[in-house]
């Protein structure tokens, strides 16, 4: 079993379809959304941590295709500008997973978007602007 | 043994001198002991990279055709108000200015996307900005308004002045009540969720020559990537507070004007900082050489982050109220990097304001700049004012 961090990008005229149910139950994964914005007749995105057979993550991704329902991976949406970052550290204390934190060795910050939930918390602590979100 | 600022300098021309930072001189020292120590090394360097609120850039513009007397006008720089108090042509402009039409805490906490602090490192990377400045005209400078584009290749002296930086210690804050607050020092969760530290510790300038027996009038250092000099003790420059054994003040204790010219520094070490729900400032690099003329001197540089202890201040009661109260507690700055502290028995997260990594970045780049034999140490004209000068900080009496 495997999990995936995606964000699916519904466009207005699908947004009242059973999309994340169907996932479930045709496809069999356990599905946790992350953050989701979504409106009946809007566009909107969902953010979701899937998991399940490869199998069956292959195919629920034939089916989101064929519901013309654009699939980006999660790590795309928060990314750090390592250009940016000072390695200051004031996003830390604002974290609530833990995917910024600091190494208590050489004193860099470091991001595991695997554990980032797109809360944006960092990105308005972030007196650099380094930490940059899509959603 | 004595050594002189100008033996060292010899060293340094020749290619000699041994130069170490004051992370490394530590375990230096400790290997193998002060006296030997003190002959081997010549020069330790010191770093911080922090948010510096008091940080500013004059310029001067050159004249126009026909000319223009901005001094009495107004003017700005991609929105943001420059100071015009000043002669015709000479701006100048604080880390800390917003737009007029910046929402600040109107909705709070407000973002302060763009400020002085950002115009400063917009400045310094080359960009083009926007003046627009207007004035009442007179019959020697008779234009009354000006719109254009500039770079910093256009401005005659551009100028980084810093009235009061590098702070020697500093406190750290967290928050007793029971609403999230927001500081120049961070973000405090209510019920002391956490706490905030600022400076560099053992690599911070001011902390490795605590009696200031080096750092002077006219010391050259490391200032935004280029060279600077400390220009006169800061503003609240308190040398007088209560030191530990080692010299390391409990509180805030010295500060350093500094100077330099901005056309030689660089972004990598002037960055534009946002701070949600308090405004806009300046993150400035700066390092500060300490010749070891001696085994006290060298004894000074070898403090470690376990004997630097700070004060945790109450950014939700005391500080706003600047009420004279004792501390919620002191910590080291040892305690402060493990990432956790105790307050009142409960475990309290901590997080840093200033770059670490920087701060050592500054460091090892003025090691690698003497070294190579760029950069030789100035002796100071004057001494700052030291634990001796009596000096007492002043609060501002109201009258009316
Ligand atoms: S607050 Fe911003 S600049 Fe500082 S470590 Fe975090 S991401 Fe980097
Ligand atoms: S978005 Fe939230 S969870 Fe993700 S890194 Fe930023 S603060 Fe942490």
């Amino acid at each position: 079993m495997n999990s995936h961090r995606i964000v699916l990008h519904f466009s207005n005229d699908v947004t009242n379809q059973p999309i994340i149910y169907t996932l479930c139950q045709k496809y069999n994964l356990i599905c946790s959304i992350i953050k989701a914005s979504i409106e009946p007749n809007q566009e909107g995105y969902v953010a979701l941590e899937i998991s399940g057979e490869d199998k069956n993550y292959d195919q629920a991704l034939e089916y989101l295709k064929e519901m013309k329902i654009r699939v980006e991976d999660f790590k795309r949406r928060i990314i750090r500008n390592e250009e940016k970052c000072t390695d200051c550290g004031a996003c830390v204390g604002f974290c609530p997973t833990g995917a910024l934190a600091i190494d208590i060795d050489t004193r860099k910050i470091s991001f595991n978007d695997s554990k980032c939930v797109a809360c944006s918390l960092c990105t308005r602590a972030c007196p650099f602007k380094a930490m940059q979100t899509n959603f | 043994m004595e050594k002189t600022i100008e033996e060292i300098n010899e060293k340094i021309k020749a290619g000699k001198a041994v130069v170490v930072t004051a992370e490394e001189i530590i375990g230096i020292a400790k290997e193998k002991g002060l006296k030997e120590t003190a002959k081997h090394v010549d020069v330790v360097t010191t770093g911080t990279f922090g948010t510096m609120c008091s940080s500013s850039v004059y310029f001067n513009l050159g004249h126009a055709s026909p000319r223009i007397k901005l001094g009495g006008g107004k003017a700005t720089l991609n929105g943001v108000p420059a100071y015009c108090g000043f002669a015709a042509v000479d701006l100048m402009i604080g880390a800390n200015a917003l737009p007029d039409d910046d929402p600040r805490n109107r909705i709070h906490p407000g973002e302060f996307r763009y400020g002085g602090g950002h115009v400063i490192e917009d400045l310094v990377a080359g960009k083009t900005l926007h003046l627009s400045a207007q004035a009442y005209g007179t019959d020697c400078y008779p234009r009354k308004s000006i719109e254009t584009d500039l770079t910093i290749d256009d401005l005659n002296e551009v100028v980084l002045f810093n009235m009061r930086n590098a702070y020697q210690n500093y406190n750290v804050a967290t928050n007793s009540t029971d609403k999230t607050i927001y500081t120049y020092l961070g973000m405090l969760k209510p019920h002391y969720g956490n706490a905030c530290y600022s400076s560099a510790g053992q690599l911070s300038p001011l902390l490795n020559d605590p009696y200031y027996k080096t750092i002077g009038i006219g010391t050259r250092i490391f200032l935004g990537g280029g060279i600077g000099y400390v220009a006169w003790n800061g503003t609240q420059h308190n040398p007088c507070v209560p030191r530990n054994e080692k010299g390391v003040p409990t509180g805030g204790a010295g500060t350093l004007a500094v100077i330099g010219d901005l056309k030689q520094m660089s972004q990598q070490y002037l960055r534009g900082v946002s701070a949600l729900g308090y405004g806009t400032s300046l993150a400035v690099g700066i390092g500060v050489p300490i010749p070891i003329l001696n085994e006290e001197i060298l004894e000074y540089t070898t403090v470690t982050d376990a004997d630097i202890s700070a004060a945790v201040i109450d950014y939700g009661t005391n500080y706003p109220a600047n009420r004279p109260a004792p501390p919620v507690t002191n910590v080291t700055y040892a305690e402060l990097k493990s990432g956790e502290i105790t307050i009142e028995g409960k475990k309290v997260k901590t997080s840093p304001m200033s770059s670490y990594v920087k701060a050592k970045e500054v460091a090892e780049t003025l090691k690698s700049w003497i070294n190579e034999g760029k950069f030789e140490l100035s002796v100071p004209s004057a001494p700052l004012p030291g634990a001796e000068s009596g000096i007492q900080m002043k609060a501002l009496k109201e009258r009316r």
